[in-house]
């Protein structure tokens, strides 16, 4: 695949070769267009988290430059960019809750991130059918249903409790538990290979 | 481990999303640490929440942002392109560093206090909602109940059975308020059990209303 260096909605192989540009020649018009790209997006979800503007910039700016630290970190196998980042920035939020004592709402394990082989193996991916997989997503998450889409929303993109998202929507914890697990259920199907 | 009852997916994926209070990640983090099926749960949630993140709008961010980004970038080397050792653990209060290391504790050693016929239990300080350890003797039936809000409950010795199955050490039983239940401890053991809740439990009948205060409600 080619890389569309215009055009927004590059694929995983160019956004790959631009983290490999970062780890191996420390290439600052690399960062540039990766920091152009995902920075807006890391900020839309930090301030979706209910993060205050200041502090949003802040953790978005710390997020970017782990991502130019520990660009010979990525895998592009193992999964895609925008999986990578979407870590580092929860992580960095909730881990700013637990030192503010705001909430503490731990990030998964830190073992967890650290499950490369294992993610490896399950995956299996090239860099072709880890795009895939994440346009099939993304195409899965337009057609759920509004309750599954909201409930998922709430979850991922606000980090409200399942007890939170049936106060604030007015509908029974069955529901959402049950609403979650069909959206997860669509989206992982979409996930695909390895199921 | 093979594991036969494990969290519903509806809570792996809050778990992922860092969307379960403390009590409810203390018990999964027990389970998922030793279950494969949970651990490719929350990696396919981090990749729906990497598509998630791609397909959110961009906010707008001022050139001078960027600029202050572009000027830190020499003063960091680079990591090195291998992962990072596991951060040292932090500080935990002593009963969760046992709990961390379960399988080889020292269960017995614990102060467990009495609570009702067959049952002893010991809470634990969380944050938000509620964490117990519960002990209960071989064949000791436990009130039927049902749940305002979730019940999460991870066996680690002994075992117990009720409507659903037999779980033993390892598996979870992740109820919420549309399930009654009567588990009832099996006869060869005493059975020890980490429990967590948002809500206390609500019996059904008047006699195990005096178990009311072994869930502390």
């Amino acid at each position: 695949m080619s890389p569309q260096a215009n055009n927004e909605r590059v694929g995983d192989a160019h956004w790959a070769e631009l983290m490999a540009r970062i780890a191996d020649n420390r290439d600052k018009n690399a960062f540039s267009r990766v920091y152009d790209h995902f920075a807006p997006r890391v900020k839309s979800y930090l301030l979706g988290q209910g993060a205050q503007e200041a502090l949003a910039d802040e953790l978005l700016q710390a997020a970017l430059l782990q991502v130019w630290e520990k660009a010979g970190q990525f895998n592009a196998r193992v999964g895609s960019l925008s999986t990578w980042i979407y870590r580092i920035a929860r992580n960095r939020y909730f881990d700013h809750l637990r030192r503010e004592r705001v909430r503490d709402r731990p990030p998964p394990d830190a073992w967890l991130q650290q499950e490369d082989e294992f993610e490896r193996e399950v995956h299996g991916g090239t860099q072709t059918e880890v795009e895939r997989e994440r346009l099939s997503v993304e195409n899965a998450l337009k057609q759920l249903p509004s309750r599954q889409a909201q409930v998922l929303y709430m979850s991922f993109y606000q980090g409200k409790t399942h007890v939170e998202i049936a106060g604030e929507m007015d509908i029974p914890l069955g529901s959402v538990k049950s609403s979650l697990r069909l959206a997860f259920e669509k989206l992982r199907c979409s996930l695909g290979a390895h199921l | 481990m093979n594991m036969l009852f494990h969290p519903d997916d509806a809570t792996l994926a809050s778990y992922a999303a860092c969307g379960v209070e403390r009590n409810y990640s203390i018990v999964l983090d027990l389970h998922i640490r030793e279950c494969r099926h949970c651990q490719q749960r929350i990696s396919d949630a981090d990749h729906i929440g990497g598509a998630l993140l791609q397909a959110l709008p961009a906010a707008p961010l001022g050139q001078e942002q960027k600029a202050a980004v572009m000027a830190l970038l020499d003063g960091i080397a680079p990591a090195p392109g291998v992962k990072a050792p596991a951060p040292a653990p932090e500080e935990m209060p002593k009963i969760l560093e046992v709990l961390r290391n379960w399988r080889q504790a020292d269960l017995d050693a614990l102060p467990w206090k009495p609570m009702a016929p067959g049952i002893r239990r010991i809470p634990i300080e969380v944050p938000q909602g509620r964490l117990n350890l519960l002990r209960i003797a071989p064949g000791t039936c436990l009130p039927v109940h049902s749940h305002q809000g979730n019940e999460l409950t991870m066996v680690l010795r002994g075992s117990f059975s009720d409507e659903i199955g037999r779980f033993t050490p390892g598996n979870v039983a992740d109820l919420d308020d549309d399930v009654e239940h009567q588990p009832i401890a099996d006869r060869d053991e005493d059975c020890i059990c980490l429990v967590a809740t948002d809500a206390p439990l609500r019996f059904r009948d008047w006699l195990p209303q005096l178990l009311q205060p072994l869930f502390r409600l």
